[in-house]
């Protein structure tokens, strides 16, 4: 029986985007998507596929990719699959577009049920556009098993899962027991490109796609259930900050008027 | 580095081969300043407009609304003119197919043919974040060369192009050439004040005194007669599709032959002018000499006689006995390339390759030989051009700045 | 569910007294005079929960800072993980006395015991907050979003919601030695340790020791623009002289130049100093969210269109090679002169 793991991804905004193009309708507080910049897969979700491949390079493994999310979202699925995930489950979003995490925790769980138990669940330890870091979470606690976050590496020693985990000073390596959620943290490293072969074959790859009343969700019920904490306001701070450049020649002077400043504004 | 495993990606919804994109650099915001061709993953003539070469020496200009687009002619001319992008798009017009090549280009090659050390790779692919632009600064940054030419490697700084536009003697004809002129100068919109680094790196010296202009528009000085050439054009669409802006839309001048620091962008302004003025890119920079202080420093201008050769490369080695395409791409400033020939070893004997023959007298020639080795063994492979002038590779000699390098470049082939 | 009246239903906090060597973390006693903030005149008990034997003086300090209670839960006996030995004692002590609201800190502790309990209890939840206030007797979460650019507001809807926050959401109280507080021991069942991951070693930063990012008042951070990692040599000495810490943005880390420790921003460290020195930074926002807040911000930069000088208070165009031992040395003349 060879280990199943699944990846939970989600399609956001390029987070990349520059501050001076990022726009917010402060009326439906909603970020306004900026006309021909595609989508993308969130970084961290990225580093969550490739954290389950560098597993398949040393034991052989099933790699299943899911994601709630709209129609635009296959997109998401088909670059995992080019990454060399092996078939993917779509659960459309329609009608419930502003699901926040907890929902959506709750949505990837009726999915998960539907599925042949996993060992493994990979996600990023946050969505590049929320920031929040509540889904992985919300896996775990639904479905009743080990969660540990912030993974730079997960490996299989002997028959024991290791996870090697980012904290604030330093690291721990941490055994869990399988089958569990790990959350994977950017300090795993640059997730591979697509190759041509793992493209090639992607389309042959199965996807299924489930709409949430099939998974026995319906939608009115969870966004009501959704509303355990409301979003009253989006907005994009002003900066007030008036930069005073200070124009000098010599480093001796660049530094001497730096320090005066500091002094004079009682920074230092 | 061997050569990279193929990328794929979804094209137009099917699953395909990765797109031949540039080898970007960008700026803290995210947009590219800089980038080199991939040119090892491209095929046939034309690179894609997301695979062109880009160099930007100043401050890339502020986008400008086309509606809003005009171009001032003035100077030696009988009637100074006003001309918006309508008006210059009813002048007869005309597309012509060039290879743009950056004077800088290749000019690494130039420092490992004088001191040897590792052999500049075509692969090399320089981080996205931190260009030249972020990293010298200003007349007192001295950064380490080797820093310099980690971040900005100066291969695959050339591509092949279709240029729409108007021939510019047809608006000089409109505004009316007075007796006289000596040059055509050019003002685009772009604006900043010169980085020293790439001259630190095209030098490989920190120790010379680079001239500091201050705030400058991007300038140059046309001498008269490349003006005048039917090919010299205003263009404002690029492979097919108006130009984008990164490529200095909405017009920009091409000069065909002659380094791509000639093709002014974001074109602002044309002088006729009874004299050849000073102008920090052609005078300060992008100058031939024997040193920094060699009286006969003279501008770049017209390109060597040049070819590549793009199959095999070093990094194929070890291949196996039997049957192999040695192949490339040639060109010349002077015109059409006429012949190419290829050397197996070491350049003792020489073999003519085909040619591709087409009708563009500036487009880069296609070449190929088809070589049989059934001896194993090392093979130092080498190519060299000859142009319609009966000019042959190579043409430019050993300057200070390293520029319009179109040296032969061996590539070494271990058989097995 | 409708609005939850905060005045109505008041009945303290719970706030998450995370320990490192035994004392608390510097963002202990914020939450503590958060919570403070937040309870008002009648808000009912500010109670901080902390894990294993605890000596006297760790408690009186927590009293000191605020704390009307100090709940401890045992450490169990094995080297079971953080997150899910807190679960279960923060779920006895919800159950016990039903806070309004819990609050941790968002460290790598708090940023996943927060949403395991929100998600188990079915409560409301806000991760990375930098303010809480009430209005017309509504809870009101302010927390970043998209990488940093904007800002959320969220409603917290239940009784008890979870919150974590990000270091300086509030300025400690004055330690008052005369404050008292009880101190109420809880019994945790222990759930089949099978189940339930185990820390097989632990590794610390080896860092220069002493002052901590999220509490410095000067931080001295470095960038790409340092070229290298014995740029942040000059930095360190700067921030001696200056009594700061020192931090890097990812990329330096990325590149290894300095330790993953040092790094500042959306992952990685939030800082709030007084006064945070940008050199060679280029002020992209996912940077921008670790040291946003900070009193004020002086970037040395060679590139003049580096966004940081949109953040900076105090800007300087040049080559910090040349600047920073500048400053050093001129720093340096002055304390003599002060002395």
């Amino acid at each position: 029986m060879i280990m199943r793991i699944l990846v939970c991804i989600k399609e956001i905004q390029n987070p990349e985007v520059a501050s001076s193009v990022f726009r917010v309708d402060e009326v439906r507080n909603e970020v306004i998507p900026l006309e021909g910049l595609p989508l993308v897969t969130s970084p961290f979700d990225e580093q969550a596929i490739e954290a389950a491949l560098r597993f398949r390079d040393k034991q052989p493994c099933q790699i299943t990719v899911m994601t709630f999310g709209p129609d635009s979202a296959k997109a998401a699925i088909k670059r995992a699959l080019s990454m060399g995930a092996d078939d993917g489950i779509h659960i459309l979003s329609t009608g419930m577009e502003q699901a926040d995490s907890v929902t959506t925790a709750r949505v990837l769980v009726q999915a998960i049920q539907k599925e042949e138990s996993f060992d493994l669940i990979l996600t990023g330890r946050q969505a590049a556009d929320g920031d929040s870091g509540i889904v992985g979470c919300g896996l775990a606690q639904l479905l009743n098993i080990p969660i540990v976050t912030f993974a730079k590496g997960v490996e299989l020693d002997g028959s024991t899962l290791c996870v090697e985990r980012v904290l604030d000073d330093g690291a721990e390596i941490i055994e869990v027991p399988m089958p569990c959620v790990v959350t994977v943290s950017n300090e795993l490293g640059e997730p591979r490109k697509a190759s041509l072969k793992e493209t090639m074959r992607a389309g042959k790859k199965p996807t299924k796609v489930h709409t949430v009343e099939a998974l026995g969700i319906s939608p009115s019920s969870l966004s009501t259930q959704s509303q355990r904490q409301v979003r009253t306001r989006l907005y994009v701070p002003t900066k007030d900050v008036q930069c005073d450049l200070i124009a000098a020649v010599s480093a001796e002077e660049m530094a001497k008027q730096v320090i005066s400043k500091l002094i004079a504004s009682k920074l230092i | 580095m061997a050569r990279p495993e193929l990328e794929g990606e979804w094209v137009q919804g099917w699953p395909d081969r990765a797109r031949a994109r540039v080898m970007p650099s960008k700026d803290a915001d995210g947009r590219t300043i800089y980038a080199r061709t991939p040119l090892l993953e491209l095929e046939g003539l034309i690179t894609p407009t997301d695979a062109f070469y880009i160099v930007c020496q100043l401050n890339a200009a502020e986008p400008i609304y086309p509606e809003d687009y005009s171009l001032a002619i003035k100077g030696l001319v009988a009637k100074p003119l006003e001309l918006s992008l309508e008006e210059i798009k009813r002048l007869p017009s005309k597309t012509v197919r060039t290879v743009m090549e950056c004077a800088g280009d290749d000019g690494e090659f130039f420092h490992w043919q004088k001191k040897g050390g590792q052999k500049p790779s075509r692969l090399k692919k320089q981080k996205e974040q931190g260009g030249w632009n972020q990293m010298g600064g200003d007349a007192k940054g001295k950064p380490k060369i080797e820093d310099v030419l980690d971040a900005v490697p100066t291969t695959c700084l050339v591509s092949g192009g279709e240029w729409t536009g108007t021939p510019l003697v047809e608006v000089l004809k409109m505004a009316g050439i007075k007796a006289g002129v000596q040059s055509v100068y050019f003002v685009g919109h772009d604006q900043g004040r010169p980085d020293p680094t790439p001259q630190y790196a095209a030098t490989g010296r920190t120790d010379i005194e680079i001239y500091d202009p201050g705030v400058i528009n991007y300038d140059k000085a046309l001498p008269l007669a490349k003006a005048l050439d039917p090919d010299t054009l205003l263009c404002w669409a690029q492979n097919g599709e108006h130009l984008q802006h990164i490529h200095g839309a909405p017009l920009r001048l091409v000069v065909p032959g002659w380094s791509g620091n000639w093709s002014v962008k974001w074109l602002k302004e044309i002088h006729l002018l009874d004299h050849t003025p000073e102008c920090y890119y052609q005078n300060h920079y992008f100058v031939h000499g024997a040193s920094p202080d060699d009286p006969n420093k003279r501008p770049c201008m017209e390109l060597g006689c040049k070819s590549i050769i793009l199959g095999p490369i070093d990094e194929d080695s070890p291949l196996p006995r039997g049957t192999h395409l040695v192949k490339g791409l040639a060109w010349s400033g002077a015109g059409a390339i006429r012949k190419v020939e290829v050397s197996v070893d070491a350049g003792k004997t020489w073999k003519e390759a085909r040619l591709e023959d087409h009708g563009d007298r500036w487009l880069w020639r296609r070449w190929s030989y088809v070589w049989e080795v059934d001896k194993a063994g090392k093979y130092t492979v080498m190519a060299r051009a000859t142009d319609e002038a009966d000019r042959l590779q190579p043409q430019t000699p050993w300057n200070y700045q390293t520029k319009h390098f179109d040296g032969i470049v061996p590539v070494d082939v271990e058989i097995v | 569910m409708s609005t939850i009246d905060l005045q109505r239903q008041a009945s303290g906090f719970l706030v998450i007294g995370e320990l490192a060597g035994g004392t608390p973390l510097p963002i202990v006693p914020e939450m503590i005079a958060l919570a403070k903030q937040l309870s008002g005149s009648n808000g009912g008990p500010v109670c901080v929960l902390l894990l294993g034997e605890s000596g006297k003086s760790t408690i009186s300090t927590l009293v000191a800072a605020g704390a009307d209670r100090v709940y401890i839960a045992p450490m169990p006996a094995e080297k079971l993980y953080a997150s899910d030995v807190w679960l279960d004692a923060v779920s006895v002590v919800v159950t016990a006395f039903t806070p309004q609201l819990v609050i941790a800190g968002h460290t790598s502790l708090g940023a996943e015991l927060a949403p395991r309990l929100a998600v188990a209890a079915n409560l409301a939840i806000a991760t990375g907050c930098e303010k809480l206030c009430v209005e017309d007797g509504r809870l009101m979460a302010t927390r970043p979003c998209y990488g940093h650019k904007a800002r959320e507001v969220l409603e917290l809807r239940t009784v008890p919601a979870v919150i974590t926050v990000r270091a300086r959401s509030a300025e400690p109280l004055e330690s008052d030695l005369n404050r008292t507080g009880e101190v109420v021991n809880i019994e945790v069942r222990q759930r089949d340790a099978a189940l339930i991951p185990k820390i097989r070693s632990r590794t610390s930063d080896d860092g220069e020791g002493g002052l901590s990012l999220e509490q410095a008042k000067v931080v001295v951070a470095g960038g790409r623009g340092l070229g290298g990692s014995e740029g942040f040599s000059g930095l360190i000495k700067l921030a001696e002289t200056l009594g700061g810490a020192v931090g890097a943005s990812r990329v330096a880390c990325d590149l290894g130049w300095c330790p993953r420790s040092w790094q500042i921003g959306l992952t990685g460290k939030s800082v709030t100093p007084n006064l945070y020195i940008a050199i060679g930074i280029s002020g992209a926002s996912h940077h921008m969210a670790g040291c946003g807040n900070s009193g004020a911000i002086l970037a040395i930069n060679n590139d003049p269109d580096a966004a940081i000088f949109k953040d900076a208070r105090i800007g300087v165009v040049g080559d910090y090679k040349e600047i920073v031992p500048a400053m050093i040395r001129q720093l340096a003349d002055l304390k003599a002169q002060a002395a």
